[in-house]
């Protein structure tokens, strides 16, 4: 096992302790608890930075050539995010949700393949690395809202005493949504760049930018209806979940189901 | 009834549910993709694309008499950004052109629309030791008077441009092979032209031999051939890197076309016998697809794209004048 796989398992060991700690939560009923996940977790980020950073100067580029390199930035990404998120009393709840997240990322990252190989020739552009890290930041920030969102629901029959009250927690979630947007438009902008360079055609309807396009649509019905229409609570949270849904869909689903220019992922 | 319509279209319900029809529309098309081909679709963005001008026409009449913020500034810039991006499509699309070209090495194209000459010099695929691709590119000649040529490169992520149209490094493959035969009563080349796909072309399949019903069967070709360890052909890639062509053999062609032997694959250096007949396989040609596009509403695509950006960031990013909350 390389020095590179070793401190992603380190860092995968380090996420699975953190979020048995912070699931202790359930039986404690006290919130302090997740301070005691927060070193165990900033443990498993910096192994995992280590780790693509030792992956990045083997391979001369940023971690985007294949599943394995992309997996374990985003969940990285989430990690980060978590961390951030830790560190703040009303939010420190959502890692509940997320942990699991990267957590199951950086197992799944360990089980693929991660041989390294020429760069294809259509992704030897500056433009697809910006386009992948945007989307790897996006990613994180939809996923920690995907955590508050889920709290919401919960927050409507249990834990009532203990969650941060839904106006909060509606209002962390948005926080995290326009974050998250603002880098999903990049991801298609950036991505609508390179498109046109490699192939001709800055957009193809192929099924990964047409996936990605369907996030932005949701995560823009999800701000126009909070912002002008004054919705909270439960529909948009629900909205938010749906937003993730398609974020995992785009990442996973397109890649199994459907054929398009970015099919690494059913290789 | 233009006021009603212009009245109904600044309503965010209408802008909405045009959205959540697009997204409807998106999914189906993910999983069907001639959809947006559809004339629905495009009057579905055109309707966006209508709802979000009006949108944005009336929000800039409220905004010159009401106080501007940050937020609502940013509002309106990312919605006719939305409209500008939408434009730059639709004028790209009736504007521009798109022309797909399978080009031979050593053969000249002439460019109909901005009248010049493009000869391929070289199709290039340079690859690893496992024959993963490591580049494509191709060396052109470009020319619109005899005595004045350009040697330029086109390569994948680096289109070249020439009088606003670009030419990409789209595809590449074999157009031709030349077989030897040598028998009995001399040797004679025979050229053997592909489709696009790579397959032979169907007046290509057959080929008389000496005697009457006795012929050669062109089947199937691979473009990077090799034997595995067990000594079975592979194909290594599909890089047009050690070309080969699976060959039959039938000497009562007339009688029962179906009953053919099976001679094998033949490529460069791996030549085969049948009968009196030794089969060889002397030369091949590719050829480098090239796509030429002028796309006339790129920048102000891009432009609609820089646009969204700076609304979205002056919505969300920028604090509100007097402590105002958002």
């Amino acid at each position: 096992m390389t020095l590179e796989l070793l401190l992603l398992l380190l860092a995968g060991i380090a996420y699975g302790i953190a979020m048995l700690v912070a699931w202790s939560f359930v039986l404690h009923r006290n919130g302090d608890i997740f301070q005691n996940a927060q070193p165990i977790l900033w443990v498993g980020i910096l192994a995992h930075l280590a780790s693509l950073t030792l992956r990045t100067f083997a391979t001369g580029h940023a971690p985007y050539s294949n599943l394995y390199e992309s997996i374990s930035a985003i969940g990285l990404s989430i990690a980060i995010f978590g961390a951030i998120a830790l560190r703040f009393s009303d939010l420190r709840f959502a890692v509940l949700f997320t942990l699991p997240l990267h957590f199951l990322a950086t197992m799944y990252a360990l089980s693929l393949d991660s041989s390294i190989g020429p760069l294809m020739p259509a992704l030897k552009s500056p433009w697809l690395a910006v386009h992948v890290m945007t989307g790897i930041i996006a990613y994180g920030a939809f996923a920690i809202a995907f955590g508050g969102a889920v709290l919401v629901f919960i927050r409507k029959r249990w834990w009532k005493d203990i969650l941060p009250s839904e106006e909060k927690l509606d209002e962390l979630v948005y926080r995290f949504i326009i974050f998250g947007f603002f880098f999903q438009t990049l991801l298609l902008g950036t991505g609508a760049i390179w498109a046109e360079g490699a192939w001709g055609q800055y957009w193809s309807f192929d099924p990964k930018e047409t996936w990605a396009l369907i996030t932005w649509l949701i995560y823009i019905v999800y701000l126009h209806l909070r912002l002008w229409k004054g919705w909270r609570g439960i529909p948009l949270a629900a909205l938010s979940l749906l937003g993730f849904a398609s974020v995992v869909f785009t990442y996973f689903g397109v890649g199994f189901f459907l054929v398009g220019f970015h099919s690494y992922i059913a290789q | 009834m233009f006021r009603n319509l212009w009245g109904l279209a600044t309503r965010l319900e209408v802008g909405m549910a045009g959205m959540i029809v697009l997204i409807g529309a998106s999914i189906w098309g993910s999983f069907q993709p001639t959809l947006f081909e559809t004339r629905g679709v495009a009057l579905l963005l055109g309707f966006i694309a209508f709802s979000l001008s009006a949108f944005t026409i009336e929000k800039i009449r409220q905004l010159i008499t009401q106080e501007i913020t940050f937020k609502k500034f940013g509002s309106v810039f990312a919605h006719f950004s939305v409209v500008i991006l939408l434009a730059g499509g639709l004028y790209g699309k009736m504007g521009g052109y798109v022309l797909q070209v399978p080009l031979p090495e050593g053969e000249i194209f002439r460019e109909p629309n901005s009248h010049f000459n493009v000869r391929l010099e070289k199709f290039h695929a340079p690859m690893d030791p496992e024959h993963r691709p490591l580049q494509f590119s191709s060396d052109l000649t470009i020319w619109e008077r005899e005595d004045k040529k350009m040697n330029v490169k086109t390569e994948m992520n680096h289109p070249f441009s020439y009088k606003g149209v670009k030419i990409y490094q789209a595809a590449y493959g074999l157009t031709s092979l030349q077989l030897e035969i040598r028998g009995p009563r001399g040797t004679k080349r025979i050229p053997v032209e592909l489709t696009i796909d790579g397959k032979v072309l169907r007046g290509n399949m057959v080929q008389q031999l000496d005697q009457p019903g006795e012929v050669l069967i062109l089947d199937e070709v691979t473009p990077d051939f090799a034997h595995n360890e067990k000594g079975n052909p592979v194909q290594l890639s599909t890089l047009p890197a050690n070309p080969a062509i699976l060959v039959f053999y039938n000497d009562h062609f007339q009688r029962d076309p179906l009953d053919a032997k099976t001679v094998g694959w033949v490529a460069k250096e791996y030549p085969q016998r049948v009968g009196p007949y030794t089969i060889s396989l002397v030369d091949y040609k590719v050829f480098s697809g090239l796509q030429f596009r002028k796309d006339p509403g790129l920048p102000l695509a891009l432009a609609g794209f820089g646009f969204l950006l700076v609304g979205l960031a002056f919505m969300f990013y920028f604090p509100e004048p007097n402590g105002t909350k958002r």
